[in-house]
């Protein structure tokens, strides 16, 4: 676990390389010899970064069975939380999972509350603070926090409120965080992508989207945020991301947020997005592959469930999932909801050392993913109906929260959204 | 300062303060378990170390010597290779067979600050390399067949950066 920490800064996560000098010499095979002494060679990798074991793993096959089994080490996400004490003195408090400096980060999502942060003031405190308060969340996040390689996104919420730690106290989540962020590793078989769409006019979601999907490819998991009511519109992007007859086996959550920015290796065409654009982070799968992942979403509805009522959706959902031993989860929630502590600490109970990214919207998108073989028999109409067809309630501007759970090499991503009504 | 002599494979022995060479555990529990008094003119023998790294061990162990002990390993974790000192880049200015050596002392005589940064540089010859540059630097022969070069291609296609 992290140190506290009143300020922080992480711009040691941004790695240099040092240039020092080793000649070679002839007659002399130094792979051979740090082959000869065992467990030099992984003692040596377990330095590198996602990308360079990767590499390792083309130079020979003894280099790729040694960086192999370290890449099936690190699949495990990383997270930060930065939040302030509720209790006086107030004090700041940098949380973060001792896996930060993980390099194999496939994509991240950080979160955080425009109306909270002060970037001087909170943040970092390593440089300039005239220069520093000029900067916008994202473009410091973009400078000192994530490294470039990195494909992320920073989401902008009424309220920023993950469950990461049962340290953290609870006491303290009610005031929500200043920011929060995820870092999902690369999953093997499961792309992701992260993409800005108009979904009003039929006609411009494909040829938002093509770029970011191959033809050979599904969505597992959908992520979805806009900054208004999408309405109606926000079907036709359902429809076309979501293959009709299986729309129950996508896991999807979102929510009305206050804006969105990208920062990715594929660099979308520069234009300026308007207030009816989704912001989509997609998990997608090579049809016919069978990766160690899956994604599963649920829907909890009411705000005057008991502690126990809750509890007990929480387990129904549970059941129904296949959970994996890596996993992350995200919660969208109503930000008209209140008592979230509770659910989140049930949430933890429910699901131990399960990291938990989480936000209240101002409406919230999602649907409950159920699967076939696990499909109860008490005639739960709505269930069957969404296997069908992407069911018509899937969003929501009342109170709801949803749960996504995501599971990957042996991850999942679980969601879940919580309503008060439907 | 109590002093203890350490004799290297060739025979050419070493005076160093005891607190230096105890930075290597392997001395260190020697030196316990033989029950060596500090005041006795003993010679702890290194068989495994010859004269010319045993120097350059000592070197390291002395300007280190107030160094706060290193870590624990998180084996799961990806570790820095960016906090090498400008001190240790210049002592580690050595060819391939010197470092080999060095890892080898670190490795026989415990010393984890030495094996970490050793094996530190050893990961920076590979870090930001393409697989033709790390065969080349490291002298190794491509053993993958062109069909099993390009399944490992296949395998690694989904998470290629574009």
């Amino acid at each position: 676990m992290g140190e506290d920490h009143t300020a922080f800064c992480v711009r040691s996560v941004i790695s240099k390389v040092p240039n020092v000098e080793v000649t070679g010499v002839e007659d002399f095979d130094f792979s051979v010899a740090l082959e000869s002494v065992y467990p030099l060679l992984e003692i040596i990798f377990n330095f590198l970064n996602y990308n360079d074991l990767q590499t390792c793993c083309k130079v020979k096959k003894s280099w790729k069975d040694i960086a192999e089994s370290i890449l099936q080490k690190r699949n495990k996400s990383s997270w930060f939380t930065c939040y302030k004490t509720k209790i006086k003195p107030r004090r700041n408090v940098f949380k973060h999972s001792d896996n930060l400096h993980y390099n194999n980060v496939g994509m991240g999502i950080i979160l955080y509350d425009s109306r909270r942060i002060k970037l001087n003031k909170y943040i970092c405190v390593h440089s300039n603070i005239m220069e520093l308060s000029r900067k916008s969340v994202p473009e410091y996040l973009e400078e000192e926090l994530v490294p470039r390689s990195i494909d992320y996104c920073v989401i902008s919420c009424p309220q920023v409120v993950s469950y990461f730690d049962a340290s953290k106290d609870t006491k303290d989540i009610g005031l929500g965080s200043i920011l929060d962020g995820i870092f999902i590793p690369k999953i093997p078989g499961i792309r992701t992508a992260m993409f800005h769409c108009n979904p009003v006019r039929k006609s411009n979601i494909q040829k938002s989207i093509e770029p970011y999907i191959n033809a050979n490819e599904e969505v597992k998991c959908l992520l979805l945020f806009c900054t208004t009511n999408p309405n109606k519109s926000i079907y036709n992007l359902l429809e076309y991301l979501i293959p009709e007859n299986c729309a129950s086996s996508v896991a999807v959550g979102g929510g009305i947020i206050r804006g969105t920015k990208t920062f990715q290796q594929i660099c979308p065409a520069k234009r300026i997005y308007s207030s009816n654009d989704t912001f989509c982070i997609v998990f997608l799968q090579e049809r016919y592959s069978q990766p160690q992942f899956n994604a599963f979403s649920c829907v909890i509805y009411g705000d005057d469930l008991s502690k126990k009522e809750f509890e007990e959706e929480l387990l129904k959902f549970k059941k129904q999932i296949i959970l994996r031993t890596d996993s992350i989860a995200f919660r969208i929630c109503c930000s008209a909801k209140c008592d979230t502590e509770e659910e989140l600490i049930l949430f933890g109970k429910v699901f131990p050392n399960v990291p938990l990214l989480g936000l209240n919207a101002d409406g919230e998108i999602g649907w409950d993913c159920i699967l076939s073989t696990e499909e109860s028999d008490n005639g739960e109409s709505k269930a069957k109906k969404s296997k069908t067809k992407i069911p018509q309630s899937a969003t929501s501007m009342v109170y709801y929260s949803c749960v996504g759970y995501l599971g990957f090499s042996a991850i999942g991503i679980i969601f879940y959204l919580n309503a008060l009504s439907s | 300062m109590p002093n203890i002599k350490l004799q290297s494979s060739d025979g050419e022995t070493f005076e160093v303060d005891v607190e230096i060479a105890k930075c290597s555990v392997t001395i260190k529990t020697m030196l316990e378990d033989l029950g060596m008094d500090d005041e006795e003119e003993e010679v702890v023998p290194l068989p495994n170390v010859n004269s010319a790294i045993l120097r350059k061990v000592i070197q390291w162990a002395t300007y280190h010597k107030d160094d706060p002990p290193p870590p624990e390993d998180d084996e799961n974790k990806e570790k820095r290779t960016d906090d090498i000192s400008s001190w240790d880049a210049d002592f580690l200015k050595v060819d391939q067979g010197t470092l080999f050596e060095l890892i080898l002392a670190a490795n026989y005589l415990d010393i984890k600050g030495l094996l970490d940064v050793t094996c530190k540089t050893v990961a920076n010859m590979i870090k930001g390399k393409a697989p033709e540059e790390i065969r080349k630097t490291f002298n190794i022969k491509n053993d993958f067949t062109a069909s099993e070069e390009e399944q490992v291609r296949k395998e690694n296609e989904w998470c290629e950066e574009k």
